[in-house]
């Protein structure tokens, strides 16, 4: 007995000996996801310029890229109080590779965070829209599309606005949280310096900022609203990039309503109409609607999405219409396993573009109706 | 593209400064995050972490204890008057002999405690309490024991593992 004793006791202060000395240890988490979907899709077409309906459907069984990865953190605090790290994340794509997504080195301490590397923009992460109460893949801002034929002049499928995608090589500032409130920034700096004196295409030195506020009143409200907006240069015979978005959610008992709008006027665009194919577009934005509700481990979503943008071309000049119907629902059966159905139903109308033979407008429609279900992991 | 060049730094030199008093850590996450908490992690939140002190700063597992040394430490002194017959700090049992107390002869205690993980958390510990009295006839018989016993000497412990915690924080590295 006295042998156990002494030996719990020894066992025991070891252990404490060792958490203060762990304190500041370096750190390892692993953390990933697992996501397959079967689609079933079917796309309505009237054809450009012609009376013809192509009508199209299929189905196909795919993983969510973004979705399927694998994710390394890692930390260590110094002596002098600065924590540093770096994630490195590796996406898997079909077919049975994977590539890099994120992988940056970062720095937090009481002002802050820095990150420094491949990394999405500070509003990426910070702005939300109505799609926030949505579930599942995310209705319209999630997998819906991945099937759809668009066929639009402007083929805007969802959520966002313009610029240098996600992932580039920036440096991004995480405020903290005072009392609710949070900003940032990102600067992506000019990816073409080294290798042109002029940029052939594509956005240069893009700079986001954003801010969000979340808060609760009373016990069963909870607010969240955010802002962002970004600014680029354009390449050659392009206009600048100059964008903004809002968007917010209020909670209350199980359901959730949110909000979003997002201009960016006629960013990306080309300025002038040289070469067949140009196309200026202007008076681009985006508005989006969703109510969510969710009980133990059931949550439904249902969403619209509209956006409208006003195109020219050599062809002519159109008005181009999206609205997306949104009908989520997903359910945890376990710790980290969920399944998941969608309903998506979408309308791309380019208005005015297209004249037949004739001369009679016939304008450039499809309809895409797609049922998605799936299942995901998370470790 | 002179302007974007001169605002980019100028904009994250303010930032930088009108940041540098503390608030928490930003709540901001990335998609595949937010999607992660919905559903949960297959291993838990911290299962696959290795070194560090683990989320709530409290997992001593790295020192080859399997689960969280401030209620494996708290448990022993809470419960030292009692002889031990088990104390496995791999699985996180802790197993008493039969105690009886000076001023109850007729009485006798038995406890059972277990150590559920690797977090400094309430749900984290389970207690299981024996009570046996002595008959007339000299023999030891099974006993009620009032449930607030039990919460009582849980809570005990958890007391005992926040002060434990509180001082080894005090302590330098």
């Amino acid at each position: 007995m006295r042998k156990t004793l002494l030996a719990t006791s020894a066992i025991a202060g070891a252990s404490l000996f060792a958490t203060a000395a762990h304190a500041a240890s370096p750190e390892l988490s692993i953390t990933g996801s697992l996501e397959y979907q079967y689609h079933f899709f079917d796309v309505n077409t009237t054809d450009a310029g012609s009376d013809v309906q192509k009508n199209g459907n299929g189905h196909a069984l795919s993983a969510d890229n973004s979705s399927s990865e694998i994710q390394f953190d890692f930390s260590a605090t110094a002596d002098n109080g600065l924590t540093y790290g770096g994630r490195y994340d590796m996406r898997m794509i079909n077919g049975g590779s994977t590539t890099a997504d994120e992988a940056y080195i970062y720095f937090t301490g009481g002002w802050g965070r820095v990150h420094i590397g491949d990394d999405d923009t500070y509003s990426d992460n910070a702005v939300i829209g109505g799609y926030a109460a949505l579930t599942a893949t995310g209705g319209y801002d999630g997998d819906a599309t991945r099937y759809w034929d668009t066929n639009g002049l402007v083929s805007r499928t969802g959520p966002g606005t313009g610029g240098l995608a996600d992932d580039e090589s920036r440096i991004v500032y995480y405020s903290p949280n005072f009392s609710g409130f949070e900003f940032g920034a990102s600067f992506t700096p000019d990816d073409s310096e080294f290798t042109s004196t002029t940029n052939p295409g594509g956005y240069d030195n893009q700079v986001d900022v954003g801010v969000q506020w979340g808060g609760t009143f009373g016990d069963n409200v909870a607010v969240k609203l955010t802002a962002g907006a970004r600014y680029a240069e354009g390449g050659e015979n392009q206009e600048d990039l100059g964008a903004f978005e809002t968007g917010g959610t209020v909670g209350f008992g199980g359901f959730t309503v949110g909000a979003g709008f997002g201009w960016e006027g006629d960013s990306g665009s080309n300025e002038n109409l040289i070469d067949a194919g140009d196309a200026k577009i202007d008076d681009k934005y985006y508005m989006d609607f969703a109510v969510g509700y969710s009980a133990g481990p059931l949550a439904v979503g249902a969403g619209v999405f509209y956006s409208e943008a006003d195109g020219e071309t050599t062809a002519g000049s159109a008005t181009h219409e999206t609205i997306i119907y949104s009908l989520t629902s997903q359910y945890t059966l376990a710790e980290g396993l969920a399944a998941f159905a969608e309903l998506n139903y979408g309308e791309f109308d380019n208005d005015g573009l297209n004249t037949n033979s004739d001369g009679v407008d016939r304008g450039s429609k499809v309809d895409n109706t797609g049922i998605l279900v799936g299942t995901k992991i998370s470790f | 593209m002179l302007i974007a060049r001169i605002l980019a730094p100028a904009a994250f030199l303010s930032l930088f400064l009108a940041a540098c008093t503390s608030g928490t850590e930003s709540t901001i996450q990335d998609r595949e995050e937010r999607e992660r908490d919905e559903i949960g992690q297959l291993f838990g939140d911290d299962f696959l972490e290795f070194g560090g002190d683990g989320d709530g700063g409290a997992d001593t597992s790295g020192g080859g204890v399997a689960v969280n040394g401030f209620l494996w430490r708290a448990s022993l002194d809470t419960i030292s008057f009692f002889p031990l017959t088990q104390a496995d700090p791999f699985g996180g049992v802790i197993i008493t002999d039969w105690y009886t107390p000076p001023e109850t002869p007729n009485s006798r205690f038995k406890l059972n405690v277990f150590i559920l993980g690797r977090q400094l958390r309430a749900d984290g510990l389970r207690v299981s309490a024996f009570k046996q009295e002595r008959n007339a006839r000299g023999e030891w018989v099974d006993t009620p024991i009032a449930n607030d016993t039990v919460v009582s000497l849980e809570n005990a412990i958890l007391t005992r593992a926040r002060e434990i915690r509180i001082s080894s924080l005090a302590q330098p590295d």
